[in-house]
């Protein structure tokens, strides 16, 4: 799966709002994979299943199963790394 | 999932009927040279000034100038008036579409701007107003209505004391035109700013200035009249509406507010405000939600689940269970300093006439969902 990364802005708290866009829809599978990258909750008991994986000090990513749609918050410092950590850990989910 | 629509703060959802067939008949007639002279009785420019000057108190409907919103309206004063280097009176309470034309001015002309606090509920006392206001005051810019806490301020004995010092007000009514009765010319309001796509159940894109004293256009152009004549014609509104008007937005607002006029704007409120009431006294029920100062005489506020961030909050009530709100800071920063909810924001919640007691339940038991899995 390869993402479409959209810059959203630059937050005064020295973080930098972006959003990965998915050429599919996301299932449990693939939350449990991104959630290898950090702390994963998942909180399937909603009626569309919410999570957020949080990886101290470097980025929250937060979304919706069976959306296409990734929200990602970085911290200004390590941007460039942890940007490309997330985009190939995507780019590794086969199913 | 069924989408449930509490963001009529920003854009009302959705539009009666007849605003959308109107749209549709205008889209599908011939354009004609709306707003142009010509055109007889159905101009449909000139039929909505008239009709929206009426509903705004307004006696003289050229004094009526369409624009693209409140924010363009409040900017054409703010850049039209001589007030370089002078002193500015604002509020706390105010959005950015005042806050920042104002700190713009202060930034290239050193103008001082005079901020009133609001008080611990979120409201701005009229009694600090009148104090912060002298006769070496410029201009006074306040909300009508605010867009966190929905308090309402009383503008017309607001009016009686600058016109009494001589000081021009501007009044930002994006939340309260069409939803309450309101009265410009009684009031002795200067500059009235207002947009059509909230409570005026219009589209996005329209809106108007009243203006009752001489401004500097922020736009000059084609008005379609006096085309021989290389400078803007002066005559109002022509001054101030240069290039082809939104027609079918102006079509919209027209039948917008004549829906309000045939439903009454009273039953309306009081329509808006039992949705308010339940939904409020629904989120003080829930453990861990605590509400942003003390709701006002609008059907919004704000509220916050202690311990769930207010973005996340926001994304999943509309993405996991349909919800829709505004989470945020709302563009109005200052009242968020002063209610403590700065820079985290909150969850703004606006119902609308059309939101039904089923969907306030269901926004509820989304809520308490959250709150007890976070």
């Amino acid at each position: 799966m390869r993402p479409e990364v959209i810059h959203i802005h630059d937050c005064l708290d020295g973080t930098v709002i972006k959003e990965l866009l998915l050429d599919r829809e996301m299932c449990g599978g693939f939350v449990a994979h991104l959630g290898e990258l950090g702390e994963l909750r998942h909180f399937t008991e909603y009626k569309r299943p919410f999570f957020r994986v949080e990886r101290t000090g470097a980025f929250v990513l937060k979304g919706t199963q069976g959306n296409r749609r990734v929200r990602a918050v970085f911290n200004m410092k390590g941007l460039n790394e942890n940007l490309a950590l997330v985009v190939a850990r995507i780019n590794a989910w086969q199913r | 999932m069924r989408s449930i629509y509490l963001n009529n703060a920003a854009t009302s959802y959705p539009k009666p009927a007849s605003v959308i067939e109107a749209v549709a008949a205008a889209l599908a007639a011939l354009p004609g040279s709306p707003g142009r002279g010509g055109g007889g009785g159905d101009d449909p420019v000139r039929r909505c000034r008239g009709r929206v000057a009426r509903f705004l108190g307004v006696r003289d409907p050229a004094r009526l100038i369409f624009t693209s919103g409140a924010t363009e309206s409040l900017n054409l004063v703010v850049r039209g008036l001589p007030l370089a280097g002078r002193r500015l009176v604002t509020t706390a309470a105010d959005h950015n579409s005042v806050l920042r034309p104002l700190h713009r001015l202060h930034d290239e002309t050193g103008a001082t701007i005079e901020i009133v606090p609001v008080e611990a509920s979120g409201r701005v006392s009229l009694d600090a107003l009148r104090a912060a206001i002298d006769s070496d005051t410029a201009l006074v810019a306040v909300p009508h209505g605010s867009n966190v806490t929905g308090h309402v301020l009383d503008i017309a004995a607001l009016a009686l004391h600058t016109r009494s010092l001589g000081v021009p007000l501007l009044v930002d009514a994006a939340q309260t035109a069409g939803a309450l009765p309101i009265d410009v010319d009684a009031w002795g309001i200067d500059y009235f700013a207002f947009t059509g796509h909230k409570s005026m159940l219009g589209t996005q894109g329209t809106g108007g200035l009243v203006a009752s004293g001489p401004l500097v256009p922020l736009k000059v152009g084609g008005t379609g009249v006096l085309s021989q004549s290389l400078a803007q014609p002066r005559e109002l509104p022509l001054r101030f509406e240069a290039g082809t008007p939104n027609a079918p937005g102006l079509v919209a607002l027209e039948a917008g507010v004549a829906w309000i006029e045939g439903e009454g704007i009273d039953s309306l409120h009081r329509r808006k405000m039992e949705r308010a009431e339940q939904l409020r006294r629904g989120l003080e029920a829930i453990d861990k939600v605590r509400l942003i100062g003390r709701p006002g005489e609008l059907p919004v506020f704000c509220f916050v689940v202690d311990g769930v961030p207010v973005d996340e909050l926001g994304q999943v009530l509309e993405e996991s269970f349909g919800v829709h709100t505004r989470a945020g800071l709302h563009c109005a920063p200052l009242i968020h300093d002063s209610l403590g909810a700065n820079p985290q924001g909150s969850i703004r919640v606006s119902p609308s006439a059309f939101t039904t007691v089923e969907e306030i339940e269901a926004a509820l038991a989304a809520v308490d969902t959250v709150a007890r899995s976070w």
